[in-house]
């Protein structure tokens, strides 16, 4: 007992040392599998209101382009508005139903407050949370595109994992034809994904354009992903995709929070089918 | 540290860590550019400050600039490994007498060659380390030595830039 008294008050200064490195590495390792707290993200009160002063100041910057992006909007809305079967309005959320008159997807507005693009993990904040009806596993649009998937919910504002996230998967579809083999960020540039293995005898060509399919639970079906910007045969079975997105997630200010209303329940669907 | 000491220290944190999360993390030209600034405070712990002290310090630090960049444990780890190595470097490096100083060191209160060569040494260990447990892999190491280069570079002139705007020019008490 004695020896380890001795021990413990020679060495306390590397104890602490190693005891904090433990700390930091548990709390990296959580993290990566996304059943951490709110605490040490920008979805916190603190961090969050820090970076909404941060975009009241320098938001302005991208006014114009945020308003030629409404503009396009409400010029496709418009010509698309006779096409529509249903669609009711409420404050700032739109309801969308489906062709089987079922309430499936609904959206709801937000501004990103603060993003990165250059890092291995990719991640931005919304300035809506909990108490505005945002929560996990929502998926994050714009006008142009997808841009991410809502992972994480303070009181006021979300944190979501962006495209440019080396864990965010997608299956896309190119010409009405459902590509499996994932979707992916490479970690290179910003602006685009990658397809690893898709069939060589699938005709894509470049130019090509790319839209999310209803086996994502996330984002509504035919949303625009981007566009084929390279293809290469890799072997006589196989070519890769590279995919232009057609969002600039750099850029990303308004968006549009998508909410599956059946989300829960696909989702214990699924899992119970993966214990089985 | 006396309290006025600490109350300087705390206000110099907040202020790095607010520019570093504010400024510098928003400098995205091209992902080999990410430059870490705010470990200079660490550098700049008086050098007879107790050791788990540091640590905790180190710690904290990188556990707040954690909560802003989504990378919960992170910076962490490395400020609280380099605070350690940090310890290693100046009994190796510097004289016994210096080292029982209070000494906060800094472009004009060190030897000045010293301070740039611990600089250096501390800003390419604290980097490598950073994007090595970032990556959590040794995959693609060329490319993270490069990242390293070139943040390295970046922050040491954003660094000395600070030190000659901001620190007072006078001997430490």
């Amino acid at each position: 007992m004695q020896n380890l008294l001795r021990f413990l008050i020679t060495y306390y200064h590397f104890l602490i040392f190693l005891a904090l490195e433990f700390l930091a590495l548990t709390a990296l390792v959580k993290f990566n599998n996304y059943h951490q707290s709110i605490f040490f993200t920008t979805s916190n009160a603190v961090s969050g209101t820090i970076y909404q002063w941060q975009d009241d100041l320098t938001s302005y910057i991208n006014l114009r382009e945020e308003n030629t992006n409404l503009l396009i909007e409400n010029q496709t809305l418009r010509q698309r508005d006779s096409l529509i079967n249903t669609l009711s309005s409420s404050n700032d959320s739109t309801i969308v139903e489906d062709s089987a008159s079922r309430l499936v997807y609904s959206y709801r507005t937000a501004r990103v407050i603060n993003n990165s693009i250059f890092k291995r993990r990719n991640f931005f904040t919304i300035n809506k949370g909990k108490n505005q009806g945002i929560s996990k596993n929502m998926g994050v649009i714009t006008p142009k595109g997808i841009a991410g998937k809502i992972i994480n919910t303070g009181d006021n504002y979300a944190l979501a994992m962006s495209v440019l996230h080396e864990d965010f998967v997608i299956t896309p579809k190119i010409n009405g034809r459902v590509i499996y083999g994932g979707m992916g960020w490479e970690g290179d540039r910003a602006d685009e994904l990658k397809i690893n293995k898709v069939n060589a005898h699938y005709e894509i060509e470049k130019g090509d354009s790319v839209f999310t399919t209803s086996h994502s639970h996330f984002f509504p079906e035919n949303i625009m992903i981007g566009t084929v910007k390279r293809v290469q045969q890799t072997d006589a079975n196989y070519q890769e995709l590279w995919i232009g997105l057609s969002n600039k997630i750099g850029q990303l200010g308004g968006v549009y929070v998508v909410k599956h209303h059946y989300i829960e329940e696909l989702i214990e669907l699924e899992n119970s089918e993966d214990d089985e | 540290m006396s309290s006025s000491r600490w109350i300087r220290f705390i206000l110099v944190a907040f202020g790095m860590i607010l520019l570093q999360v504010l400024v510098v993390d928003q400098i995205e030209i091209s992902r080999f550019l990410h430059p870490q600034i705010y470990f200079m405070v660490l550098l700049g712990l008086p050098v007879n400050m107790k050791h788990w002290n540091t640590y905790i310090i180190a710690f904290v630090l990188g556990i707040s600039i954690d909560t802003f960049t989504n990378t919960p444990g992170l910076n962490a780890f490395v400020c609280t490994l380099m605070a350690f190595l940090r310890y290693a470097y100046l009994a190796n490096f510097t004289d016994k007498d210096w080292l029982s100083s209070n000494i906060q060191p800094s472009l004009y209160n060190a030897d000045t060659i010293n301070y740039l060569v611990s600089l250096v040494v501390f800003a390419l260990f604290f980097h490598m380390f950073y994007f090595l447990v970032e990556q959590l892999s040794f995959r693609r190491f060329d490319e993270t030595l490069l990242k390293t280069l070139y943040s390295t570079s970046l922050s040491i002139l954003l660094i000395l830039l600070l030190q000659f705007t901001f620190s007072p020019r006078v001997k430490n008490e």
